[in-house]
């Protein structure tokens, strides 16, 4: 449990955070996940154990964004088609000519375009475990990452093999 | 040829997302195209950039006491649940820690079990240890001759006063009322109701009683039964006192509620699902209870059917059904009866009727039937129902996709554009087929179905997750908003954890919407998950086992299944142990309810559907009969029920909520024992106590007594009175399949 807890604990809280826009929720959602993952039989998981992680954490996560903001009426979908909310402090503060430039880019893309992004660059999540944990088909996965990169690669010089090559 | 820069596939391919087949299409393409190429190399680089940078970001941490208590949720000694820790074991179990562990785990199982034996041993020793007994020969043996009718109809009583003169005899008003003398036998159908119901107050209620026959009034009539608070009675005579401190005493078992946890107890034996075949949940039938140590009986109502529907499935394949997957109540259920309507305004009607019993004639057996308001078609209330249709591979047999399509097409004929409908499904991703649509574009509602086809493999929780949005997206208020599962029950891909799944669904069911459940096909049945999800949910379960059952399921009853007029219903049956020794429900098991739960609104029960029937069969020990079933020493400071000369053999108390009220209403209603015998009972207490038969036959029940066959047969067929569509024939038929199989 240890290994497991070291190994996706901070990953979890990166991407729950992303979610909520708020630290203390993301931690109580993920110390959830991780208490419902006691009340689960191991078979059922074995090598789906990242993929329910990731999915429990989002359905928690979500929980807690729609109740927080029922006024705004802020559904997983309109999650999903919103345009960007303005980076978090944090990223904003970063310089746009470091390599940083990268997460200011990414904030800026469409919600769920940085969701599958993270997913299957910062966690390594296959297309069909990202399609899995966010309830897209698959090849909408794939059409979100390729639209995401194409625009983080006209965004940010790092990202076009042009900057590279001079 | 060239690839267009903006298919998603050259960036799937640059990331190794691709399948061998896809893989090779764009492998020839790029042979030919050396920009893709390029292109393909600048989207791996920046992929490996983007990942790079990604990985880097920081990761917050949980607060000490976060990760604490998470692994504290670990640590064996301060676990006493079943799921164990696994990584334990394969990690960093020690020896110790894994001995631990097994004793955490077999402690308390091995604590439940002996709790059961023994309190099976208090009170059905011979269910455990020897073969049963039959009880000696009657003591009052039943005159055959006896043309009393045994019907007795009984009003609902709201419990505030409301008295309501019409043609009715007059109220009771019990706690004026002392001893009276002189009651004549119920003659005949009487059907008294009153005129409104009330909102109940918890305690002092005051309850009135509604003699079934004319002005004469009940002896011993003494209803003064204030929950908790005796001390209303005043002005009465010594008899009165008395008998009220003797209701006090009995009422202690009701306090503790120890009694009817023995069922919730065996409830928890039931062995962890395995996720690969036909499961049923252990059932250990409801035993017989004595009077004296608990006179209340408290269940939750159940409309469900799905246990005959799949009976019948296993007797026309040729075989009997596991024991396990006979559950009486459904099988009840499954049949109509002619139970006198509610008068206007009354959610309910209710009928008792009483009669020796058939299969152990030194009881007495007692139907307690329950007939819903039902609702015009025109003051049908508008629909939004959200379909959630399974279309893994497993459900490629024409009993399963192709049947639901079929079903599907004869509700769509019902729908009027007032109703709303989409259509959801789910394998390996979920997909909105037809978004909620009005009932009158027919043309849509037809194509999108025409459009199903199984492929896949399931993951039943995301399904769910968009078909609840779809129904609280158009959420009809008022109407009637219902998420249907139609699914073989295969949960195999994801989050496959019953717990999180019945979260959701409970938390739906708070909002309006609620879940019904149509299990298809066969082999891969989960029976028990498909029930509970649809407890959970507030719905009911279905099993549709070929067009005709989808007929029935989807559109004859499509009023009854869909609109739900009371929710949360349950029954409490108090006995008297002047006149019953023990009892014993027959079925509903799996609804047992404590005593003190009947009156914690919190507490969910069954839904009832308009125009409803629900039926409850008891069999009753008399108190004139000393019953080997019992071999509970008497209780030496009880007052001697004798005493009371009280003619009532139980009162029914009904209580239920309106559909979206939060609050619950108290219906009760007394019930005497005429004495009658079969002969001059209704065809529907027959027909009811032949499908309660043939259930204890089907699961050898051990207190099936002289229940066979035959006699199961002979009730029936001089039962089929009325046109149901030949359900009640085709139980006669499937009855005497299952004689001759089981002859072979």
């Amino acid at each position: 449990m240890r290994s497991v807890l070291a190994q996706h604990e901070g990953p979890l809280l990166r991407y729950a955070a992303r979610i909520t826009r708020n630290l203390e929720q993301a931690r109580d959602v993920v110390q959830d996940t991780f208490l419902r993952l006691c009340r689960e039989h191991p078979e059922r998981l074995n090598s789906h154990l990242t993929e329910w992680l990731f999915t429990v954490c989002r359905n928690r996560a979500l929980d807690i964004v729609r109740k927080e903001s029922r006024t705004r009426a802020l559904t997983e979908i309109d999650l999903s088609t919103r345009e960007s909310a303005d980076p978090s402090p944090d990223v904003a503060a970063e310089k746009r000519e470091s390599t940083c430039d990268v997460f200011r880019a990414l904030d800026e893309l469409p919600v769920n375009q940085q969701e599958v992004i993270r997913l299957k660059f910062q966690n390594d999540l296959s297309y069909r475990e990202i399609s899995r944990v966010t309830n897209l088909s698959v090849s909408n996965v794939g059409f979100l990452i390729h639209t995401g990169i194409k625009t983080l690669r006209q965004r940010v010089r790092a990202l076009e093999g042009v900057s590279h090559e001079d | 040829m060239k690839i267009d820069p903006n298919d998603p596939r050259l960036t799937a391919y640059a990331l190794g997302e691709l399948d061998a087949a896809e893989r090779a299409e764009i492998e020839a393409w790029l042979k030919g195209d050396e920009a893709a190429r390029r292109e393909i190399e600048t989207i791996r680089r920046a992929a490996g950039v983007l990942t790079e940078e990604l990985k880097a970001e920081p990761c917050p941490e949980l607060t000490p006491a976060q990760v604490a208590e998470i692994e504290q949720r670990f640590d064996p000694a301060a676990k006493t649940e079943i799921d164990f820790p696994w990584w334990r074991l394969i990690g960093w179990a020690t020896a110790v820690g894994a001995a631990a562990l097994m004793v955490a785990l077999f402690l308390p199982a091995l604590s439940a079990t002996r709790n059961r034996a023994q309190r099976l041993a208090l009170h059905t020793p011979s269910e455990q240890s020897a073969p049963v007994q039959q009880p000696p020969p009657p003591k009052l043996p039943l005159s055959q001759n006896q043309v009393e009718s045994e019907r007795n109809v009984v009003a609902l009583q709201p419990s505030s006063p409301s008295p309501t003169p019409e043609a009715a005899p007059p109220l009771t008003r019990a706690r004026e009322t002392g001893i009276e003398a002189g009651i004549p036998p119920v003659q005949e159908r009487t059907i008294i109701s009153s005129g409104s119901a009330a909102a109940p107050s918890s305690y002092g209620e005051r309850y009135y009683r509604l003699a079934a026959q004319s002005a004469a009034p009940a002896p011993g009539d003494l209803s003064t039964k204030s929950a908790g608070n005796l001390a209303l009675n005043d002005g009465r005579n010594e008899w009165d006192q008395s008998a009220s401190r003797r209701r006090r005493v009995r009422s202690q078992p009701e306090s503790s509620g120890d009694e009817i946890t023995i069922y919730r107890g065996t409830q928890s034996w039931t062995p962890p699902v395995p996720f690969d075949t036909e499961s049923y949940p252990r059932l250990v039938e409801n035993a017989f209870i004595s009077v004296s140590q608990s006179p209340l009986s408290t269940f939750g109502l159940d409309v469900d059917t799905a246990s005959y529907a799949n009976i019948r499935r296993f007797l026309n394949q040729g075989s009997l059904p596991p024991r396990d997957a006979v559950r009486i109540e459904e099988m009840l259920n499954y049949f109509s009866y002619n139970y006198p309507a509610p008068k206007r305004n009354e959610p309910f009607s209710l009928y008792v009727e009483m009669a020796g019993c058939p299969w152990n004639p030194a009881h007495r057996l007692a139907l307690i039937g329950l007939k819903a308001r039902d609702v015009a078609p025109r003051k049908v209330q508008p629909m939004n129902l959200v379909f959630l249709i399974d279309v893994s591979g497993s459900m490629q047999p024409e009993n399963k996709l192709p049947l639901i399509k079929q079903a599907l097409r004869l509700l769509v004929e019902q729908l009027t554009a007032r109703d709303h409908v989409a259509i959801v499904v789910y394998a390996d991703n979920s997909r909105v087929v037809l978004p909620s649509t009005r009932g009158d574009d027919k043309e849509a509602i037809l194509a999108a179905i025409d459009s199903l086809e199984a492929g896949g493999s399931t993951n039943g929780g995301a399904g769910i997750q968009s078909a609840y949005r779809e129904a609280t997206g158009n959420f009809i208020e008022g109407g009637v908003n219902r998420v249907i599962l139609c699914t073989d029950g295969d949960f195999n891909v994801g989050i496959t954890d019953q717990n999180d799944l019945v979260r959701l669904i409970q938390q739906q069911a708070k909002t309006g919407v609620f879940l019904s459940v149509l299990g298809f096909g066969m082999g891969n049945l989960k029976d028990s998950t498909m029930q509970k999800l649809a407890d959970k949910g507030n719905g009911n379960y279905a099993y549709v086992d070929d067009l005709e059952e989808a007929q029935k399921v989807l559109v004859d009853q499509m009023r009854s299944t869909l609109v739900t007029v009371a929710k949360d219903v349950k029954l409490q049956i108090e006995f008297n142990p002047a006149l019953v020794q023990s009892y014993r429900l027959i079925g509903y098991e799996k609804r047992m309810l404590r005593a003190r739960d009947f009156n914690n609104d919190r507490k969910d029960a069954g839904e009832v559907g308009a125009g409803h029937t629900t039926t409850a069969l008891y069999e009753i020990i008399p108190a004139s009969e000393s019953s080997p079933e019992l071999h509970v020493e008497p209780l030496r400071y009880q007052p001697s029920p004798r005493a009371a000369s009280n003619e009532e053999l139980m009162t029914v108390k009904l209580r239920y909520k309106e559909p979206e009220g939060s609050t619950s209403k108290l219906l009760t209603a007394s019930v005497k024992d005429t004495d009658a015998s079969w002969r001059g009972t209704s065809s529907d207490f027959r027909f009811a106590a032949s499908v309660a038969a043939f259930g204890m036959i089907l699961r050898d029940s051990p207190y099936k007594g002289d229940a066979d066959y035959d006699l199961v047969l002979g009730l029936a067929r001089g039962a089929c009175g009325h046109n149901d569509n030949g359900y009640r024939n085709e139980f006669i038929s499937l009855v005497e399949k299952a004689r001759s199989m089981a002859a072979e």
